[in-house]
């Protein structure tokens, strides 16, 4: 069988053989009325912020985890790793984090650069909350229900509720008064993400009410990855496909590509190395003659402006990179997979029985990965590998 | 809300197949479509304002997926009060079943999403890149890359030279 075109996959589709469903619709009016009640009430009670969380809670798109912000130069006098290769020295077992006491239902948000600390968010008690593993050891966040995006190298937290920002920080949530959805934070706390009118934005430290706006990005693209450095050199998205970071006054700075390539783009910076994805087109013509983009997992030095190819067969899952240039990969049919900046490769162990892991993060020095190891239909679970 | 309920009735079932395509996983797709009718009647004047519904319910059905499978913030969980007990187990699906569903589970999420709402749901490119929050070139480019993705996956048959 071959997919020959959009009229095939269509008929596929629909001919699929579905279990019956079992949603309720009377069950559906009935919570329903019962978030409009809440509505109503946090309105009479005057907490308009609130309000617009309960309505953003069920309609926001909520699309994207939190990309760890990166360091600056590795700190050489403590390099564990290879010094060839750059890869962490060690079998890298997988060990599921610990959850706090009636917690379930976790999904990691985010490991910071120093690997002490993992961010995610889950139930506890039948709540949502959002949890902080530091040196492995769960807390929950207390206080108003924030979306965790991402955690820095110093434990700052940031995340949204509703449309606006919000920072965690010495132990409380507090509201930047700022609308947007945050993306990532560095270890100084400027922030990078999109703006409610969908441009690309860094929010300095401290003067958060001062935007930058980053010409030439590209933000609240599904899934897409976004980054921004201790010195605040940004990644993300671009509005035409060409590879290119932020220096930090916001200077958009071209990156090169490998010939052949019709677009990439930069998913995470760490030190002088930088990731992401490029697009080659399909040798193969459609049958109408089209030629299709198939992806290729990309690698960037920062100081010498060149790349190379990664030889990923799947580069699915491309996720981060670490200050020694190590990239780190996952996807769905393939081991989550470290790549040295010389070519070599270390598979990582499988956790447990689950057959799929999804990376998150990786420290800077490789030591710490952090990701989701799933089943099929079953629920994740949090999970570091410590090399 | 006579209008919802007839709504929501008649689009069930295509709302379950959507999501029992973008999650692989019966129970799962029921958490999704549950989440997303009862967002639908708390929005349902907005909804019933917009100028495609099904467009709308879409987008309120892609988020609650994304929320699911990534963070599980807002999931709402069906099953309240202890199941019934399990009815007899449905027969071996077909092959061809299995092949398509296991072929969209191995695709990256914005292609999976992109062909169940291009080519299941029967949304235009602007509807498609609206419920994913993209543009409509990274529909397209996405769309283009999804279909070369799954050709493989859904013919045992190499369809290409291996590289040298």
């Amino acid at each position: 069988m071959t997919i020959h075109d959009e009229r095939r996959i269509t008929d596929l589709l629909h001919r699929v053989d579905v279990p019956a469903s079992r949603a309720d619709i009377e069950r559906a009016m009935a919570d329903g009325a019962a978030l409009r009640r809440r509505r109503r009430a946090v309105l009479s009670g005057g907490a308009g912020v609130g309000t617009v969380a309960v309505a953003a809670a069920l309609t926001i798109a909520v699309v994207q985890l939190a990309a760890p912000e990166r360091a600056g130069p590795p700190d050489t006098t403590t390099d564990p790793s290879d010094v060839a290769t750059g890869l962490p020295e060690g079998n890298c077992q997988p060990e599921p984090l610990r959850l706090p006491p009636g917690g379930q239902r976790v999904l990691l948000a985010a490991i910071d650069p120093s690997g002490r600390y993992v961010v995610g968010h889950g139930t506890v008690n039948g709540a949502q909350a959002g949890i902080l593993w530091t040196d492995g050891s769960p807390g929950v966040l207390g206080g108003p229900d924030v979306r965790v995006r991402a955690v820095s190298r110093t434990g700052a937290m940031v995340g949204f509720r509703g449309t606006r920002i919000w920072l965690h920080r010495d132990g409380a949530w507090s509201d930047l008064g700022v609308n947007g959805v945050p993306q990532a934070i560095n270890s100084r706390g400027d922030i990078v993400g999109g703006d409610t009118t969908g441009r690309l934005v860094v929010w300095p430290a401290g003067h958060v009410d001062q935007p930058r706006v980053l010409a030439g990005g590209s933000t609240n693209n599904l899934l897409d990855y976004y980054d921004i450095a201790d010195d605040g050199t940004v990644a993300a998205p671009t509005s035409d496909d060409r590879p290119r970071v932020w220096a930090p006054d916001g200077t958009p700075r071209e990156l090169p590509m490998p010939p052949g390539l019709t677009g990439a783009t930069v998913t995470r910076v760490s030190g002088r190395w930088a990731v992401g994805e490029g697009y080659r087109p399909d040798p193969n013509l459609t049958k109408d003659g089209r030629s299709i983009p198939l992806p290729v997992p990309l690698r960037w030095r920062l100081d010498t402006g060149t790349v190379e190819e990664l030889p990923i067969a799947n580069p699915n899952g491309i996720v981060d990179v670490t200050a020694q240039g190590v990239a780190v990969f996952s996807g769905v049919t393939q081991p989550v997979t470290l790549v040295a900046p010389d070519g070599t490769q270390k598979q990582l162990p499988k956790p447990g029985d689950e057959p799929r892991a999804l990376v998150e993060g990786i420290s800077d020095d490789g030591r710490t990965i952090a990701g989701d190891a799933y089943g099929i239909g079953d629920e994740s679970i949090p999970y570091v590998w410590r090399c | 809300m006579a209008d919802y309920v007839e709504y929501v009735s008649g689009r069930l079932p295509a709302l379950h197949r959507a999501a029992y395509l973008l999650c692989g996983d019966a129970h799962r797709a029921d958490d999704i479509v549950q989440a997303t009718i009862t967002a639908l009647y708390v929005n349902w004047r907005r909804a019933s304002r917009a100028d495609s519904i099904d467009a709308y319910v879409h987008r309120i059905l892609v988020h609650q997926f994304i929320d699911e499978k990534r963070s599980r913030w807002s999931r709402v969980r069906l099953m309240r009060h202890p199941p019934e007990p399990p009815p007899a187990p449905d027969p071996p699906a077909p092959n061809l079943d299995d092949a398509v569903v296991d072929a969209l589970r191995q695709l990256p999420l914005r292609q999976r999403t992109v062909l169940v709402l291009r080519f299941l749901c029967d949304l235009s490119v602007a509807d498609t890149a609206q419920a994913m929050r993209c543009s409509t070139g990274n529909v397209k480019s996405q769309t283009a890359r999804a279909l070369v993705a799954i050709r493989p996956l859904l013919d045992p048959t190499p369809t290409r030279p291996e590289k040298p």
